[in-house]
């Protein structure tokens, strides 16, 4: 059973750790989100001082009062229970990727591994960050990384830190999900 | 690797001091980890196991700590999983909230006993810590 | 009566000014009714003798009728379509007039004009062999240079802000042998690619079939580009299945105009294949309708500013 039936509705934020999982979310929640970030132990893995290591939550409340609920995961491998936990019942998630770090084609591989079997309708969609650092890939890098894996989702760049962008993500999201049950070919 | 890793407290000594459990009914094994959920020390688990065991408790001790900080109930203590199995426990080690232990007991395990050893236990490593 | 649209370039602030005003005054009394329109869009172009001769000749090289603003001691050579500054409505209804005679005496130069194709066509050509180290070179109406090759257009950074505004029209490529300046800035290739398909003109282009279904192989990066919600909704039904332009137009309630040049953007940017050309992706095959789903996307897409 889907969470829609359900009467519930979720999108997850996932992707490794420093993609901006947490600043997405908390630049378009209506509520100060739920957050779980502790001091991140391992600056080898990345420099910054905080790291989700339950989850985000935030979310938007729509006109009719139905509640679409945003879920960011942790972004190491150790946490991947929590994916799972988490991607269950999702309507459609949200990979985040610095293209700026080391692997992060790999990265996207693993994530996109991970989520796919937990999104019907083909909800997903890749939001790069930081594609304009020198020798960082471009997301046709990314896309072409999903073409020969036969996926056809959107890979925008974006800065998480613009409610703009982050905006656009929800709304390419949403419009695959809108086609799919107007266009969809049934399975 | 280099770890930001509390300097004072060792590996071996905190190894010690988880030891200690090896005397008390049922439990199984026992790992001491950092909030973001790496292993520090353990007792009686395999490096897997004990591996998982800190990334899961580290999510749970954060999501207590977000529920109690919720509640407005201040800061997180402990929080203990009972299943008809066995219990597991964890509890914040002294008053940071760097790291936390996870204890695991199976069925012939006292919870009261298991929850009073490991609040020893606790104290001691935070005197390892923190002398 | 027919509309046509005018756009004045390069015109002192007090010229651009007094024409503006005489423009709403000649309303309803002229032969047509006249627009002001972007450069790229303009049936009639308005100019000023002053600046710069190469200016006007690139202007000329448009094909589109313009009308020559001079001063007393201007020493350009005669124009079909000339005002002396300063101006009188009276004047400017005149020639506007005559404007209007001339290109109602010449049908189908406008939309079905094929040359305002050329661009579109000779990047065509050139987009599978875009990456190579020949460049290739054309111009805008304005005569700012705009270079293509090593996988990347260059052109200055004014040039490029029109035409991610949509305001560039730009003529065939063609090869030369000189370099563009080297800290020129630059676009990937299948941008510019992108952006020509989306400002050509309304029709279907003419290498795409009204009875093929076109579908898209890769989403373009709106993050780069820009988006607008009609381009995010053609995207993602092109990705369900494909679509003739005509069944997409109906599908979606876009405007065909909106469609055509979507679809002459995708391919030219090379993300549209016919339908059969290639194996159909691995996610499709999941959609699945599910009830409750559509009054929840409905409530959803108000939220986020979407067509309910």
């Amino acid at each position: 059973m889907s969470g829609v039936e359900a009467g519930e509705f979720k999108i997850v934020f996932t992707g490794p750790m420093g993609a901006g999982k947490t600043t997405a979310i908390a630049a378009i929640s209506e509520v100060e989100p739920v957050r779980t970030e502790v001091e991140n132990t391992d600056r080898v893995a990345h420099a910054k001082e905080s790291t989700t290591v339950g989850f985000d939550f935030g979310r938007i409340t729509l006109a009719d009062g139905s509640v679409v609920r945003l879920y960011g995961t942790p972004g190491q491998m150790r946490y991947r229970f929590m994916w799972d936990i988490l991607g269950r019942g999702a309507a459609g998630v949200i990979v985040l990727l610095d293209a700026s770090a080391p692997g992060a084609l790999v990265q996207l591989d693993v994530f996109v591994d991970a989520f796919i079997p937990h999104v019907a309708h083909g909800a997903l969609v890749v939001g790069v960050g930081r594609t304009d650092v020198p020798n960082a890939p471009s997301t046709d890098a990314f896309a072409a990384r999903l073409d020969a894996r036969g996926i056809v989702a959107p890979v925008l760049s974006v800065d998480v830190r613009r409610q703009g962008d982050v905006m656009m993500l929800v709304r390419t999201l949403v419009c695959i999900l809108g086609s799919h049950t107007a266009h969809g070919v049934p399975a | 690797m280099s770890k930001v890793r509390p300097a004072k407290l060792s590996r071996e000594l905190a190894r010690k001091v988880l030891e200690g459990y090896g005397e008390v009914a049922g439990v199984q094994c026992a790992v001491l980890f950092s909030s973001d959920g790496f292993e520090i020390a353990s007792h009686a688990a395999d490096a897997a196991a004990s591996a998982r065991l800190a990334a899961i408790g580290s999510s749970l001790a954060a999501l207590g700590t977000a529920l109690a900080g919720e509640a407005g109930l201040g800061d997180f203590e402990r929080t203990t999983i009972e299943s008809n199995g066995g219990a597991v426990t964890i509890m914040r080690v002294g008053s940071s909230r760097s790291m936390s232990l996870a204890v695991v007991a199976g069925k012939d395990a006292v919870l009261g006993q298991l929850l009073w050893a490991t609040q020893r236990c606790c104290q001691a490593l935070a005197k390892l810590l923190d002398p | 009566m027919p509309t046509l649209k005018i756009c004045d370039v390069g015109l002192q602030p007090d010229t651009s000014h007094a024409f503006h005003s005489m423009l709403t005054i000649v309303a309803g009394r002229s032969k047509a009714a006249w627009q002001l329109a972007g450069v790229e869009h303009a049936d009639v172009l308005f100019a000023s003798s002053e600046g710069d001769g190469s200016a006007f000749a690139a202007w000329g090289a448009t094909g589109k009728p313009v009308v020559l603003v001079i001063d007393d001691r201007s020493s350009w050579p005669p124009a079909p379509f000339v005002l002396r500054h300063p101006f009188r409505v009276m004047q400017l209804l005149s020639v506007l007039d005559d404007v209007a005679d001339l290109l109602a005496a010449s049908p189908g130069r406008e939309r079905g004009d094929p040359s305002r194709w050329s661009a579109a066509e000779s990047l065509r050509a050139l987009m599978p062999q875009s990456g190579n180290a020949a460049w290739h070179v054309t111009r805008t109406p304005l005569g700012e240079e705009v270079w293509l090759g090593h996988g990347l257009v260059r052109a200055a950074a004014r040039t490029i802000a029109r035409l991610r505004a949509g305001e560039l029209e730009v003529a065939a490529f063609h090869p030369t042998g000189t370099s563009p300046p080297a800290d020129a800035p630059a676009i990937a290739a299948c941008d510019f690619a992108w952006y020509v398909g989306l400002s050509g003109p309304a029709r279907l282009a003419p290498w795409l079939f009204a009875d093929v279904a076109y579908r898209l192989r890769r989403w373009p990066d709106f993050g780069r580009l820009g988006v607008n919600t009609g381009m995010l909704e053609l995207c993602a039904m092109s990705t369900v299945r494909a679509w003739t332009p005509a069944a997409l137009v109906e599908a979606s309630g876009q405007l065909a105009a909106d469609v055509h040049r979507f679809l002459a953007a995708a391919s030219l940017a090379g993300l549209l294949v016919a339908n059969g050309s290639e194996q159909a992706p691995a996610l499709l095959a999941r959609g699945r309708v599910q009830s409750g789903w559509d009054r929840f996307l409905g409530g959803l897409r108000r939220h986020l500013g979407l067509a309910a």
